[in-house]
């Protein structure tokens, strides 16, 4: 049976922004369109930013973490867990949702696990980052926290045809 | 639906980006005279032609491109 879709609020994670140093370590680790789990989730979000998820309350340590881990550049590392809403969309239908809601391609081919984009969900500027839990297909998806509210109503919207179910986190 | 190709992140709908301008060199500002900064500044070529124009690919990866665009037929080059 496919898995059920279902919408999880993950707003309470860390997330930690890193601007600049391009050329550095987390370039590396996750190009711009790419991300990679390593404990915590580094995701290429801008061709010189990158966004750490990581567990609620550890801002500190992530900090911590990717300042002693520069390579000499300078880069700014900013705590914007309170900015950004972060909801997780996961499911067989979870694709299917997505294409209502923004032009990019979801299929396999075009946006495998690991791929992260940047465009308009429903009108308005979100990241998508596929992160499949257990081979089920699954996104997360960041916006700026005053549009939250829409997005989850948009998806609720979108994902009443697949019985989409609503999860705390 | 206008699709604009974007150097970091491929074809893309027109409506992630904002328009800029026309593309335009900026004259030597010690040399430059008021009739060539004021062209800068604000004279337009507006040709239904084919015209270099600056994006900026907001709802995406924040960055600038040239865009070759005909101005008659929204046909976009490269």
């Amino acid at each position: 049976m496919a898995e059920p879709l279902r919408l999880t609020d993950c707003t309470a994670l860390t997330k930690v922004l890193v601007r600049g140093g391009a050329d550095g370590a987390l370039a590396a680790g996750a190009p711009y369109g790419r991300a990679r789990r390593d404990g915590s989730l580094l995701v290429g979000l801008l061709p010189d930013g990158w966004l750490v998820i990581a567990p609620p309350g550890s801002a500190t340590d992530v900090v911590d973490r990717v300042d002693a881990g520069r390579d000499g550049g300078f880069i700014t590392v900013v705590d914007v867990t309170h900015a950004y809403t972060l909801v997780r969309l996961t499911g067989a239908a979870a694709p299917s949702v997505l294409e209502k809601v923004c032009s990019i391609d979801v299929a396999e081919a075009a946006t495998p696990d690991g791929a992260v984009f940047r465009s308009l969900l429903a009108g308005i500027t979100a990241s998508v980052v596929r992160d499949d839990e257990g081979g089920t297909r699954s996104y997360l998806l960041l916006c700026d926290r005053s549009y939250g509210q829409y997005l989850v109503d948009v998806l609720l919207d979108a994902g009443a045809e697949y019985d989409i179910g609503v999860h705390p986190h | 639906m206008m699709l604009l190709t974007c150097p970091h992140c491929g074809a893309r709908d027109a409506g992630e980006f904002d328009y800029v301008g026309e593309r335009r060199d900026r004259p030597d500002v010690s040399r430059a005279t008021e009739q060539e900064w004021r062209g800068y500044l604000y004279l337009r070529g507006n040709r239904a032609d084919w015209t270099a124009e600056l994006w900026h690919h907001r709802a995406g990866c924040e960055r600038f491109l040239t865009v070759v665009r005909h101005l008659g037929t929204d046909e976009v080059r490269g």
